[in-house]
């Protein structure tokens, strides 16, 4: 009897420190969660009120507006400039290119073509132009302008160089075809053709490489208009 | 062979392809277990593309509420998002970089499914719709590329459509004009212009998505009707059952990769992964910047190109879709052991490729 009186004892204070125990565990738990509670329901806000800045939209200085809007009519331009040039080149039959003093034979001069793709614009050694297109004929990146000490100009994209004057690609190169020529004429002054060169190669008029200060490189619509 | 057997084999195939009596709560969520093998990590990887294509969702709608898809405003927009509206930077960037952990769980996907074999029957149709899935994540990132309208993505897109107008010149007869029709298509004008740049929003935004969502749900249908696949080639010791237990793992796992994702776009913007940050925006009379390389994720079909004939490339890629289509027939009655051999082959060459890539291009153009 009086070991079954000392067992429950034992076994009362047992179940006492258990509970003792499960009531800490619980309170820890407790703790823990509200803690957790807290720092989500404060993140919620810092996130909700980010998302709600989001959507209220940013509210910028007036030299930020003012640069923003700056920034936006100058790409607008561009836009306009762009458009022109595609209008210009479907009245036109001549587009002005360069004046030919301003053409380098060591840097070309980005313009856009009738087809509106890139091409560049070269003066040579004998002081005749060279217009080609800048369109890469391996997957049509725009080729560099820069020329290399071999006379070619670089595909950056899959790395073909072209002879500026042949328009062919270096051996081994990933193009396979050559850059193609672009017709083209030289005007005076005046607006008169003094000298022209068809995309495949026929020239006409003055092609010594001697021409008046203010002569003009304009590109062709018609071939037959070089001739 | 009469025309109510061809009916009736029809009906068969699509009874076991889709067994709808399976379509309850008890087969699809009670019952469903998942296998304990040593591959089961495999089955994490189709969860964590979903996830990542939620997170894709998620910052995309985020980002329509600024971008602007004219080639006047689409740079500045971008740049607008970036530096003034709240947030609009980590959006971005979560963007970003989501894209590129969504196209690397993909491949890892449908390579993991291949080693273990899951497109046997009755997974024919899961395993092709998830193909699709690929090739519409493929898509996503090559039409969402082009919208921050720089040099870089007009360029990049510019590769792309040519390439595809190139794979004309080796088709026979009025095929050949097929892929310029389609570069048109979805060029839209003379050059890569604001048609493209229209074009490009829609299919990322609308037509690209809205494939994606029919895809995926057939495809998560079809996971939820079959079941998870064995795996391993012996039936696995243990199962454990998809919810709660394999559903709550999985969210554990979406929370540390969402905690991932969160701190590499609060603190590495997307732009620093590549040496091409946020570029000025395109000019028409500029050249191609030096350098220029697609994403990280088209690297594997980039340095191919940039070594060997196209036409050697064209065979090979193509080779390699038809292959793709075919597998759950050409790889029936392969072995595990096998397809794990060829996994691993394609894993390296694709590791190679996007890690290697530039190293392994001047060694053998030198």
């Amino acid at each position: 009897m009086a070991e079954d009186s000392g067992d429950t004892v034992a076994k009362t204070d047992l179940g006492e420190s258990s509970l003792e125990r499960n009531a800490q565990a619980r309170r820890r738990f407790l703790r823990g969660a509200v803690a957790l509670a807290s720092g989500a329901f404060l993140l919620s806000i810092g996130i909700a009120d980010k998302f709600f800045r989001f959507f209220f939209g940013p509210r910028l200085s007036q030299s930020e507006e003012g640069e923003l809007l700056e920034t936006r009519l100058k790409r607008m331009q561009e836009t306009v400039a762009l458009k022109q040039l595609e209008l210009e080149r479907q009245h036109n039959n001549y587009i002005f290119v360069a004046e030919l003093s301003d053409l380098q034979a060591t840097t070309g001069k980005y313009f856009i073509d009738y087809e509106l793709r890139p091409a560049l614009a070269f003066v040579g050694r004998d002081g005749v132009p060279i217009l080609l297109s800048a369109k890469c004929t391996h997957l049509g990146c725009t080729v560099g302008n820069q020329v290399n000490e071999r006379n070619q100009v670089l595909c950056p994209c899959h790395v073909s160089y072209f002879d500026i004057e042949t328009g062919k690609p270096n051996p081994g190169a990933p193009a396979k075809l050559p850059l193609e020529h672009i017709s083209w004429v030289l005007m005076n002054k005046e607006r008169r053709i003094i000298a022209g060169r068809s995309a495949d190669g026929k020239g006409t008029g003055n092609l010594s490489g001697n021409y008046p200060p203010d002569t003009a490189v304009y590109i062709v619509k018609n071939t037959e208009s070089v001739s | 062979m009469s025309s109510a057997t061809i009916f009736g084999a029809v009906a068969k195939f699509f009874n076991e392809r889709f067994p709808v009596e399976k379509l309850n709560f008890q087969s699809m969520v009670q019952q469903k277990t998942v296998p304990v093998h040593r591959m089961s990590w495999g089955y994490y990887m189709g969860g964590l593309t979903l996830f990542f294509l939620m997170i894709q969702v998620g910052t995309g709608l985020l980002l329509l509420f600024y971008y602007e898809p004219t080639v006047n405003d689409a740079n500045l927009s971008v740049e607008y998002i970036m530096n003034h509206v709240s947030v609009g930077a980590v959006v971005r960037n979560m963007h970003a970089w989501s894209s590129s952990f969504m196209i690397f769980f993909a491949l890892v996907h449908l390579i993991s499914a291949f080693a273990m074999k899951a497109f046997t029957k009755p997974r024919e149709i899961t395993w092709i719709a998830g193909v699709l899935l690929l090739f519409i994540t493929f898509a996503l990132g090559f039409t969402g590329y082009l919208l921050p309208w720089n040099q870089i993505a007009v360029n990049a897109t510019k590769v792309g459509l040519q390439a595809l107008d190139a794979t004309g010149a080796y088709l026979p007869g009025v095929l050949s004009r097929v892929p310029h029709i389609v570069r048109e298509t979805f060029q839209g004008e003379a050059t890569v212009g604001q048609v493209t740049l229209t074009r490009f929003y829609a299919l990322h935004v609308v037509i690209l998505p809205l494939a994606l969502a029919v895809l995926l749900f057939v495809h998560l249908v079809l996971v939820q009707l079959h079941g998870m696949s064995q795996g391993i080639d012996r039936e696995a010791k243990k199962r454990e059952l998809f919810f709660p237990f394999f559903f709550v793992k999985d969210l554990s796992v979406w929370a540390a990769v969402f905690f991932v994702v969160f701190f590499l776009s609060l603190c590495v913007p997307f732009d620093c992964f590549l040496p091409f940050p946020l570029l000025d925006p395109y000019n028409a009379l500029g050249a191609t910047p030096p350098d220029i390389k697609p994403e990280w994720y088209f690297y594997f079909l980039y340095y191919p190109l940039e070594l060997l004939p196209f036409w050697a490339v064209l065979l090979g890629t193509s080779t390699v879709v038809v292959v793709l289509f075919l597998t759950p027939w050409l790889f029936r009655k392969s072995s595990r052991r096998t397809l794990r051999y060829l996994a691993l082959a394609a894993s390296a060459y694709l590791a190679a490729m996007t890690l290697f890539g530039q190293q392994i291009y001047e060694l053998v153009k030198r």
